[in-house]
């Protein structure tokens, strides 16, 4: 069963983010799921007709208007603090993405600056305040961000793969078996072409290494190319 | 040294190859991701920081303290000059910061000798009265034979702190160090954010570095920090960490017997060594207690000091209860990223080769 101070901040999430999953993302914070699954309509459907239904209890539509209209009322100050920490989290999944994680510390500064580009309420004035100075403050936050987001404090593993544009241009050394030849072929600097315009194809045993290397080069092994490669070393092991 | 003008000095080595961003922060959860767990590019090694030390020295002075170089020993590849353009990144880091070249990284005896004839020519640049008191740990390189013998050449009274205790009673591992750390790491944090590819600029630790040195070293005033570490006039200052080992009962100072100096300096009283190393410095700080008052100590090379504002203690960022707090959140954001900017007309930074 949701209350009625959820219903009404959700659906000022949704009105203020023009987002239904948005505000359906509050309401499962709140640790309720009022939405019985159902396979046949899309969920975001679900979330709206339940946010309509909502809207036709009038105790809440009254509440929507005051709080739209007041931004020092309590149910705004969470809906407008949900929606900036939403913000936070969208950077720290944009920045995972690129591979790196946000200490607490930069996640509190990029909270502050949100809020210094908006009015901010009365009763939300003092904590921004405690965050620029108590420790305490600052870790609650990220407890709170980690609770709500579901994010977690840690590091992110390496990458130790090379970059595909890494093998391509970083200097590599390959050995392997040609069929029709008893030579071993060495590459130096590898440049997979050289195989093609030397004649030397791989033989059964050899292959399947060779075609990782080949799926490199976008499944076009067998183009024509110039020697231009410059640098790069070819020579025959009796 | 009552009756004398004198400067107390604290020096250590910190290296700055080690306080690289650990990389740990808010992650999403793959589960939540509902895809590859993200991974972290794996940064190229930074050929320019390989081995990186900063000889960080503070003193009760505060209008020395802007003026005090604060060396870096910037090792390069097979310990060569660096390039121009890593040579002009050291140079815009400007003045007091000196790049020493063609070390190995580290401190040495030689580098030791070196830095406390520098040291002298500015202090007496800037003071040409003042006795020198240089606090030191017990690292091999200072209590080495040649660096205690240079010591008292250059008139240099030198203080060390007692083995295993420099957490207690040096004011840089106390007070500086920590902060220091934090603040270079939080420097590279914040460009690894800005990077579109999350990986460090080549080079770039030279800012982070010098603007933290200088946000928290070269612009602060720490003579009430090494009086609380005891390195001052008055013993109620201590901190109570300190108190808490001493009592209240005020401190004598006492010339160590071998086996005391064996003690505090972590060695073994017996061996050859310490019996020379005791030797020369009971005999330094026998003749310092005898010089009479008007005797001036040796003076160093005077050079021209640029004109800098003196240090300003540490003020904690406070809110304040009247104040409007817009002011005190945006003070706070710009206090973050003005932190360590370079004030204008300051000279390039000092490079040489050694």
């Amino acid at each position: 069963m949701v209350d009625f101070r959820c219903k009404v901040v959700a659906l000022l999430v949704w009105f203020l983010s023009r987002d239904v999953r948005l505000a359906a993302y509050y309401v499962l914070c709140t640790g309720k799921s009022p939405l019985e699954p159902d396979m046949t309509i899309p969920l975001e459907w679900s979330w709206g007709l339940l946010f309509l239904a909502w809207l036709r209890e009038e105790a809440v539509t009254t509440a929507l208007q005051h709080s739209i209209q007041d931004l020092n009322e309590k149910k705004r100050c969470i809906a407008d603090q949900f929606l900036v920490r939403s913000l936070i989290a969208e950077y720290i999944l944009e920045r995972n993405g690129v591979g790196e994680t946000v200490p607490t510390q930069e996640a509190v500064q990029r909270y502050l600056r949100y809020w210094s580009y908006r009015p901010v309420p009365h009763r939300i004035q003092r904590r921004l305040v405690r965050l620029t100075t108590s420790r305490n403050s600052k870790r609650k936050f990220g407890v709170l961000m980690r609770q709500e987001w579901l994010l977690q404090c840690r590091s992110l593993q390496i990458d130790r793969g090379l970059a595909r544009s890494e093998i391509e241009v970083v200097a590599s050394f390959y050995r392997f078996s040609v069929e029709n030849s008893s030579a071993s072929i060495c590459f130096l600097s590898l440049d997979l072409l050289h195989i093609i315009d030397c004649g030397f194809f791989p033989s059964e045993a050899g292959g399947q290494e060779i075609c990782r290397v080949m799926n490199i080069f976008d499944g076009e092994p067998y183009r024509r190319h110039p020697f231009s490669c410059v640098g790069s070393g070819l020579y025959l092991r009796s | 040294m009552h009756n004398r003008t004198f400067v107390i000095l604290n020096m250590d080595e910190f290296s700055l190859s080690k306080p690289s961003s650990r990389a740990s922060g808010l992650v999403y959860s793959p589960k939540v991701a509902r895809r590859a767990s993200p991974k972290r590019q794996l940064a190229r090694p930074d050929r320019t920081n390989t081995k990186t030390t900063l000889v960080a020295v503070i003193t009760n002075e505060p209008g020395l303290q802007p003026v005090l170089p604060q060396v870096v020993l910037a090792r390069y590849s097979q310990h060569a000059v660096p390039p121009i353009w890593l040579q002009h990144l050291y140079h815009d880091s400007s003045f007091p910061f000196e790049f020493w070249h063609g070390t190995a990284g580290g401190m040495t005896v030689e580098l030791f000798m070196r830095w406390c004839t520098r040291i002298r020519s500015v202090i007496h640049s800037f003071n040409n009265d003042a006795w020198i008191v240089l606090i030191l740990d017990c690292h091999s390189v200072h209590l080495d034979i040649r660096s205690v013998t240079h010591l008292s050449r250059l008139g240099i009274i030198p203080v060390f702190v007692p083995g295993k205790l420099t957490w207690l009673l040096q004011a840089l591992d106390v007070y500086v160090f920590a902060e220091l750390r934090a603040n270079i790491r939080r420097r590279e944090a914040t460009e690894r954010l800005q990077a579109a590819n999350g990986l460090p600029a080549r080079g770039s630790w030279v800012e982070h570095v010098t603007r933290a040195v200088r946000s928290i070293i070269v612009n602060r005033d720490w003579s009430a920090e090494l009086e609380k570490v005891g390195a001052g006039l008055e013993h109620g200052a201590l901190r109570s960490a300190v108190r808490d080992y001493v009592g209240h009962e005020p401190i004598l100072p006492a010339l160590p017997l071998r086996q005391e100096l064996g003690l505090l300096l972590n060695r073994r009283p017996n061996l050859a060594s310490m019996h020379t190393l005791h030797a020369y410095l009971l005999r330094y700080a026998l003749a310092v207690r005898n010089f009479h008052p008007l005797v001036r100590p040796i003076p160093g090379a005077l050079e021209v000091l640029p004109e800098v504002p003196v240090a300003l203690p540490h003020v904690p960022f406070d809110d304040a209860e009247d104040a409007p707090w817009d002011d005190v959140v945006m003070g706070y954001l710009n206090a973050r990223e003005d932190e360590g900017a370079l004030p204008p007309g300051l000279p390039g930074a000092r490079q040489i080769v050694v």
